[in-house]
């Protein structure tokens, strides 16, 4: 029980704050007991009935047939042609929905009036009251206790993956960050900052009840490329998306970065209906830093070489200096090759998509069709989709009903190498590739062929070769099938149990040709002229989720809903990886045939992961007026420990306890509310839990032997890791404060959430005592803290008979803070630059050297008087040109004029101060007109493309910004002289590459079109054409200021110069049938 | 729509689901529903060492180990000695090295290498079923000894570069047992000693275990326990233990490894013979023990290519050492130098064509300046798929017996070694064996026919008659001066092993320690000052005067 207590032992200056909101959640039960108790007082007072006139809100007519229910669904009544109703309502305090064709839904509290004006929007507005799907079930969004929002309406997106739908619907509730220009490729998703500095920092997918594995450390062997799981899904099969920001203490270790609910569409009715989806776009080639062309190169070309060292009579040897027109060479070195022309291309994206859904009393089916195919901006490249879908429900007695999910995907994709990589990047080639040369060969007497040159004596490669010859592909299969067997002891007691199996099975090849892409020197073995790389991975998940639900009515005002589930997910990993080099050809490249056998690398994971949750959520409510939500799981894996300092051990292992509590007001349905007339809906909600990550690696808690080739002999065995029993999952406890209004007869809508969370136990590696001979392990120590807020706004500035217009904005933010760590602070190594992680900071911010400009004279230099020291101990001093670093004094104040590494400091930021959503609805007749905005705001990026393009330390191809480089004594300007292999370290990490990274992008505009039918066979055709990231405001000097290299925390706000993100124009159609 | 009887069936079928569902959340309980294997890594429990299959796994495992501390054994050994120094391409871990400054990030002062191989040899020592008999033979005894031999020889590296160890003989296998043994108290060479000998005593028999023939990877606990007993001063057990290795194992010094100029009318001429650089590789008959080096993809093995690149070289002092002796061809007949300069060491620019594994190192003609580069590594390496560092070889138990039978007194017998040879001629000319330093003791039977081609070390660089100088006769070329008394003679010897050892046994890696040995058995830390910093020319005197305290010739953890 000790250990138990520790969980809930309280922290620092959090605590209060959690303590307010324990205690809000708190007052709402008791209050809710105290009005029970004066409610028996008053015994069975008769049933009182209320009567109202639902009207069009904007022409104030009566809305005839319009469909009145009390929230409870105990009483329900319709308007006469009059717009007039009458409904019996249970307590002074009921709430009214009423829903009408052609309108949105309503809540109208009853607040003890006697009569009732109700205005109904049309459903051209976005609605707040409808149903959501959240963890335990589907519940009305104005009695949702957790902080959660659902989007439902996706009808006219042009995403390929479900990611995509998250950043642009959900922006300012999920911080998600596109990872690239490749399609399908999705984003790195962070709800309510960073609650892991080392694991899994990724949100948990829920999808149709089954825990999916979000593979975020994966890595795919195709450079700057992930394999994203929600490309499995297609979006035109998503009914909902709900991101759970709190009260997800159910999932208990899996749930502490939040969790991703997608359901897939089902069967809704009697009634066959067809969906027919067609999408066509293009996509244009994207924007990049502008280089040099082919005489400013030639220029800068031979200024490097003049500081190279090289020997007068050696330069003879660089024959594109030559300008001898006459000389067979000349053609080969005087084009003026636009080399990224030459790579990229218009890319064309369609999709195609035919669902059914329908059925009959006993089954109700969905089922659907869909082909995604992607020719990719970058030549070669594409992707393939094939997905289906069956989704059934069997009503095989009134006892017994079972649910049937089946989803299957085939991914098909070319991709080549994407990032900075100087050997076979065709994309990072294409900017340092000589514009003098071209990509094609030139015969002896200089006319030019259609054979692909080879890499160049400047040891770039040809990009275009590289696109030719290489072989990179990916084949993904996935295939899931569930069944829910559920069993309706009563209508208010059931058993269900849903079953899953997947399979995701990923096979990719690569291969980087010889000749075309320059030789790569690896160290203590040699040259590699070709690489042949060969992964298969497959994931296998059998996933178990028994519930027993129990819904009590206590009388008419108390209701608990009691469920008690019981959850096992078995995931096991395999990933078998081969990789030779050198096969001498580029017609060679089966392995591992002809490859160099003593280069050739056999690895592989074979990861078994077990976990098991034994959980219970009770749902209390009074009236619809107070709730309360009170939840636990009991969670072990075969990932913790069976010592684990903050679990409880039973049967031999270790279990973790994630208890929560979340309670809700609804103020607005109050009596005393009842004259506060411009407020229309208001709820309080307070709330706190514990959850955990697991995101730990597998076995690091046994101790185990791992194989170690031993020579050519064999293999030999060796302790590779020692037992640590007391490794766990992280633990983050987080109290969220939050309150929705709707004001102005529902013109306003308001949505404001606070949340303050610390993660403790967070996973860092330890080292180990010197007496092990082993490095590291995974320790639980360290403790960090995210605080922030997620506001929303929703206003229908326009509400005119045919012109209506709705705006909206959502924004987050959120402050992280290391708050302890078991050492010292450290920093890693980051794409040539450092990222600090310290006590006192947000995690990973840039760590570098601070720059005050160039020097502009040599007696400027002369006059700072800093230096650099040599590996050999000796002193150069900086000069005109070089960069003036800034000295930081030491602890005592004193400059010690020598710049190292003592004068880093904390150059950038890459957390933003907010982020979010903007969006438009303009609706006009037929017509609608949707815009949406996303931004980001304050966070810093660190341009690592742009810091190679701008190193001048090489014979590789520039930014045209070096054309402004220093070069004479008494110039003014903020680009360095070029020096070969940049002996002053001025292209060193440092504040010349952090850019302010904030940005305002139009990401799409839509223009859609109902086609006004008359037609019992056509239910209606919508088109309409549509537009991605047509404008981008931003300072920053990138491509675009949206991308992710990498899930890992530490790697976030790092441009490593993947394909950007660029316009794309679609057209689609709608039909249904 | 269902008759009773339909409606009483599914009911029926109902309750065995629900039965079924509620019997799996019973399974909660389940021990086994939480535990998993893997198919890439053993789990210790999983793991018992009870086929000879999974010892040679295990001493594989050991012997991969053992690799990461060759460089190691190597750089710590010469960089900090005399004769190897950093060049302007040197890494910053090797000018650590150099300047006796080694940071605790240093690739190659990483303890915990050391402690890799102890507790692997711990597990195998540990756990092996030695009871295990095939074909009559105990065969594990032959791998639990081979551990040990390792298992001793690491400690005595952790001891001699880092100036203490914990000794501790149960595998760690768990955090608990880390921090347990992680306070173990810090011993010393001289304390470790003690246990190490009676670990390893016991089991001096026991043949090595026949993994790779041809290739000897297991240190002979002869040699270990010779090492042992040097260093503590009980030189008679050393000297005994010494000479049964070479009576065992017939470990000679004989004419087969000998390098000579051609002779032309009788004049020495400018081509030689060169065969003595056999006698250190690693496959040849004179190797003892030898690690060998990783050559596959993804491990590193780091001194091949640190030589390729030049980023060490031998010092001005070692080729000084060789330029200043005199090769004989009879003893008027004489041209200055020793042929193991000239296969130890070689110009970096002539060797492109004979490096291995295709590195190419950019040779740039119009640097001119003669980069010398160490050839002993580069003759180790000359197979593509085997590479090794020879750790123990002949010459080496022939100059640690005559440093061990020198302090018993024998100046002679020790001086023998290096001149004459050990053969029953030299045993029984009073000449160089006087009367005095004669006994009975088994280390001083050298009648054996098999020691009868035996030659002294420096014969084999130094001319093929300097061995034959008559030894009945005696000569006044390389001879002990008289001395007053016989310590001096035994100081005066104990420098000529000194000397002979950077002749001979230069880059192997044994010259820090051997400076130590000899300097702590003066109690004059100025010996090992005086001859380290000849190496420094900028900083002399400051090496030198870090080098007068002790505590500095350890790296610090």
């Amino acid at each position: 029980m000790k250990k138990f207590k520790n969980i809930l032992k309280m922290d620092g200056p959090f605590s209060s704050y959690k303590y307010l909101c324990s205690m809000l959640a708190c007052v709402f039960l008791l209050s809710a007991i105290a009005v029970r108790a004066e409610n028996k007082v008053s015994g069975n007072k008769a049933s009182k009935s209320v009567t109202g006139l639902v009207r069009d809100a904007h022409t104030k007519l009566p809305v005839n047939a319009a469909q009145i229910t009390t929230l409870n669904n105990r009483s329900s009544a319709t308007t006469n042609s009059s717009g007039i109703f009458t409904i019996d309502i249970a307590s002074p305090e009921e709430v009214l929905m009423v829903s009408a064709y052609n309108y949105g839904n309503r809540e109208i509290p009853v607040q003890n009036k006697d009569s009732l004006v109700i205005d109904l929007y049309s459903d051209v507005y976005s609605n707040y009251y409808q149903k959501i799907d959240v963890l335990t079930g589907t519940v009305n969004n104005s009695t949702l206790v957790p902080a959660a929002k659902a989007v439902t309406d996706f009808s006219q997106s042009v995403a390929v993956s479900a990611d995509e739908l998250i950043g642009t619907e959900l922006g300012g509730d999920v911080r998600a960050i596109s990872r690239s220009g490749v399609a399908g490729v999705g984003s790195s998703l962070f709800i309510r900052g960073y609650n892991s500095l080392n694991a899994n920092a990724q949100p948990l997918f829920v999808v149709d009840g089954v825990i999916w594995n979000n593979l975020y450390d994966i890595k795919s062997l195709h450079a700057g490329f992930f394999s994203n799981p929600l490309n499995d899904i297609n979006v035109t099969d998503i009914a909902s998306i709900t991101v759970m920001k709190d009260g997800t203490s159910i999932y208990g270790s899996k749930a502490s970065n939040g969790v991703i609910i997608i359901k897939t569409k089902r069967g809704t009715g009697l009634v066959t209906k067809i969906n027919l989806n067609v999408l066509r776009g293009v996509i244009t080639q994207p924007t990049n830093i502008p280089v040099m062309n082919s005489d400013q190169f030639r220029v800068y070309e031979s200024d490097m070489i003049g500081t190279s060292g090289i020997a007068n009579n050696d330069i003879s040897k660089f024959i594109f200096l030559q300008d001898d027109p006459t000389k067979s060479t000349y053609n080969t070195y005087h084009n003026n090759t636009k080399w990224l022309d030459e790579a990229y291309q218009t890319g064309i994206s369609q999709s195609y998509s035919i669902s059914a859904n329908g059925g009959d009393e006993k089954a109700l089916y969905y089922f659907s069709l869909g082909y995604t195919g992607v020719k990719g901006i970058v030549k070669t490249t594409d992707l393939q989709r094939i997905n289906a879908r069956f989704n059934a429900d069997l009503k095989l007695s009134t006892f017994f009903t079972m649910g049937l999910n089946i989803g299957f995907a085939n991914i098909d994709r070319q991709l080549v190498d994407d990032g900075v990589n100087n050997y076979t990047s065709p994309t990072w080639l294409s900017m340092i590739k000589a514009p003098f040369l071209s990509p094609y060969n030139f015969t002896a007497t200089g006319s030019r062929t259609s054979e692909f040159a080879y890499s160049d004596e400047l040891g770039t490669g040809n990009p275009l070769g590289i696109i030719n010859y290489s072989n990179n592909s990916l084949k993904q299969y996935s295939f899931n099938i569930s069944g829910v067997p559920t069993f309706h002891f009563s209508p208010n007691f059931t058993l269900s149990s849903q079953f899953d199996f997947s399979l995701n099975k990923t096979t990719e090849d690569y291969y980087s040709p010889m000749l075309y892409a320059a030789k790569q020197f690896i160290e203590g073995y040699g040259y590699s002229e070709n690489t042949r790389m060969n992964q298969v991975m497959r994931n296998i998940g059998i996933f178990d989720d028994t519930r027993l639900s129990y819904k009590k009515q206590l009388d008419k005002n108390n209701q608990l809903n009691f469920l008690l589930g019981w959850r096992y997910l078995s995931n096991y990993y395999e990933s078998d990886y081969i990789e030779g080099h050198n096969s001498g050809s580029n017609s060679s490249t089966t392995l591992p045939g002809s490859f160099n056998s003593a280069f050739s690398v056999v690895d592989g994971i074979n990861n078994k992961t077990k976990s098991i949750s034994n959980y219970a959520n009770i749902d209390y409510n009074y009236k619809n007026l107070y709730f309360l939500s009170i939840a636990t799981s009991v969670d072990g894996s075969s990932r913790f420990g069976n010592e684990t300092i903050g679990g409880f051990s039973l049967f031999g292992h270790s279990w973790g306890v994630f208890p929560s509590i979340n309670g809700a007001w609804l103020a607005s349905s109050e009596k005393f509310m009842k004259n506060v007339n411009f407020i229309n809906q208001l709820k309080l909600r307070a709330g706190y839990g514990i959850t955990g990550n697991d995101g730990i690696e597998d076995y690091r808690t046994v101790a185990y032997f791992s194989t170690v080739r031993f020579y050519d002999k064999g293999n030999g065995i060796v302790l590779s890791n020692i037992a640590n029993p007391q490794i766990q999952w992280e633990t983050t406890k987080r109290a969220n404060g939050g309150i929705d209004i709707g004001l102005l007869n529902e013109r306003l809508s308001l949505s404001f959430d606070y949340f303050s969370g610390i993660t403790q136990d967070l996973l860092t590696l330890k080292e180990l005592p010197n007496v092990t001979g082993l490095g590291y392990n995974w320790s639980n120590e360290g403790k960090l803290s995210n605080k922030g807020f997620e506001f929303s706004a929703n206003i229908k500035l326009l509400n005119l008979k045919s012109l209506k217009w709705e705006l909206g904005f959502s924004a987050g933010h959120y402050v992280n803070e290391i708050i302890s760590l078991p050492g010292a602070a450290y920093t890693t190594k980051v794409y040539g630059g450092e990222v600090l992680t310290e006590v006192g900071q947000p995690a990973a911010v840039f760590y570098g050297y601070k720059t005050n400009g160039v020097y502009a004279t040599q007696a400027a230099a002369l006059a700072e008087n800093l230096k650099i020291q040599n590996q050999n101990g000796s002193f150069t001093n900086f000069g005109a040109g070089d960069v003036r670093f800034v000295d930081k004094p030491d602890a005592n104040g004193i400059k010690d004029g020598i710049i190292n590494a003592n004068d880093k400091q904390i150059i950038g930021n890459p957390n933003p101060d907010l982020y979010g959503t903007i969006n438009s609805k303009i609706s006009f007749y037929k017509f609608t007109l949707s815009a949406l905005f996303t931004y980001s705001y304050g966070n810093d990026v660190y341009n690592y493309q742009r810091s190679q393009l701008e190193s001048g330390l090489d014979y590789s191809n520039q930014s045209t910004v070096m054309l402004s480089r220093w070069t004479s004594e008494g110039q003014n300007t903020l680009q360095p002289k070029i020096a070969y292999g940049d002996p002053m370290g001025n292209a060193r990490f440092s504040d010349r590459w952090i850019e302010d990274g904030s940005y305002l992008k139009l990401k799409n505009l839509t223009l859609s079109y109902n086609l006004p039918l008359k037609s019992n066979f056509i239910e209606g055709i919508n088109i309409w054409i549509s537009a991605n990231n047509l404008l981008t405001f931003t300072k920053y000097l990138g491509s675009d200021p949206e991308f992710s290299t990498r899930n890992s925390v530490l790697y976030q706000g790092i441009d490593n110069g993947l394909i950007p993100l660029s316009k794309s124009y679609y057209i689609g159609f709608k039909f249904s049938l | 729509m269902f008759n009773n009887k339909q409606i009483y069936d599914m009911k029926k079928i109902c309750n065995i689901l629900i039965l079924a569902i509620i019997a799996s959340i019973g399974l909660v309980s389940c021990d086994d529903l939480l535990n998993v294997d893997s198919g890439r890594v053993t789990f210790e429990q999983d793991y018992r060492l009870s086929s000879p299959n999974d010892s040679i796994y295990s001493m594989m495992g050991i012997y991969s180990q053992l690799q990461k501390l060759a460089d190691s054994y190597v750089l710590l050994g010469e960089l900090r000695g005399d004769l190897l120094d950093v060049t302007e391409n040197s890494n910053l871990d090797l000018r650590e090295i150099n300047d006796f400054n080694i940071s605790k990030t240093n690739k190659y002062a990483n303890i915990k290498d050391y402690y890799a191989v102890i507790n692997n040899c711990n597990y195998l020592i540990h756990n092996i079923d030695t009871a295990t008999v095939i074909n009559g033979q105990k065969v594990m005894y032959r791998y639990y000894a081979a551990a040990k031999g390792i298992r001793a020889w690491t400690y005595m590296q952790i001891a001699l570069n880092f100036g203490s160890a914990k000794y501790y003989q149960k595998p760690i296998l768990s955090m608990a047992d880390g921090e347990e043994i992680n306070n173990y108290p810090d011993l010393t060479f001289n304390e470790l000693a003690d246990s190490l000998i009676a670990d390893i005593q016991p089991w001096k028999d026991v043949l090595a275990p026949n993994i790779f023939p041809g290739i000897e990877q297991t240190f002979p606990i002869r040699f270990l326990l010779g090492d042992l007993y040097l260093w503590t001063n009980r030189y008679q057990e050393a000297a005994t233990e010494y000479h049964e290795l070479m009576y065992d194992y017939n470990y000679l010094i004989n004419k087969t490894y000998q390098s000579y100029w051609v002779l032309d009318n009788n004049i020495i001429s400018t081509r030689r013979y060169a065969y003595w650089t056999d006698s250190y590789y690693y496959g040849g008959q004179e190797a003892i023990a030898s690690i060998l080096c990783p050559t596959t993809y993804g491990q590193t093995f780091d001194l091949d290519s640190l030589n390729l690149k030049y980023e060490f070289t031998p010092s001005a002092q070692a080729v000084k050492n060789w330029d200043s002796q005199t090769y004989f061809n009879t003893i008027s007949n004489t041209v200055p130098g020793d042929l193991r300069k000239l296969e130890s060491i070689i110009n970096k620019n002539t060797i492109i064509d004979v490096a291995p594994n295709s590195l190419t190192t950019t040779s740039n003609p119009e640097n001119t300046t003669v980069q010398n580069i160490v050839y002993k590594y580069i003759w180790n390496a000359r197979a593509v798929n085997v590479q090794s560092i020879v750790i123990y070889r002949s010459s080496l138990l022939y100059l640690r017996y005559a440093e061990a039978v020198n302090r018993l007194g024998k100046p002679n017998l020790a001086f023998a070694v290096l001149k004459n040879g050990l053969n029953s001629i030299t045993m029984n000319s009073t000449k160089v064996i006087p009367l005095n330093e004669r006994s009975t003791a088994p280390y001083m039977n050298f009648s054996n026919f098999r020691f009868d081609n035996n030659v002294g070390i420096r014969s084999r660089g130094l001319g093929p008659k300097l061995g034959d100088l008559n030894p009945l006769v005696g000569d006044t070329n390389y001879i002990i001066p008289h001395q007053n008394q016989l310590i001096d003679s035994v100081l005066y010897v104990e420098d000529l092993i000194q000397k002979e050892l950077a002749l001979e046994t230069a880059f192997e890696g044994n010259r820090f320690q051997d400076l130590m040995r000899i300097a702590i058995r003066r109690d004059d830390n100025s010996y090992l000052a005086n001859i380290v910093s000849e190496k420094y020319t900028d900083n002399k005197e400051a090496i030198k005067s870090k080098l007068m305290i002790r505590s500095n010739w350890y790296i610090k953890q």
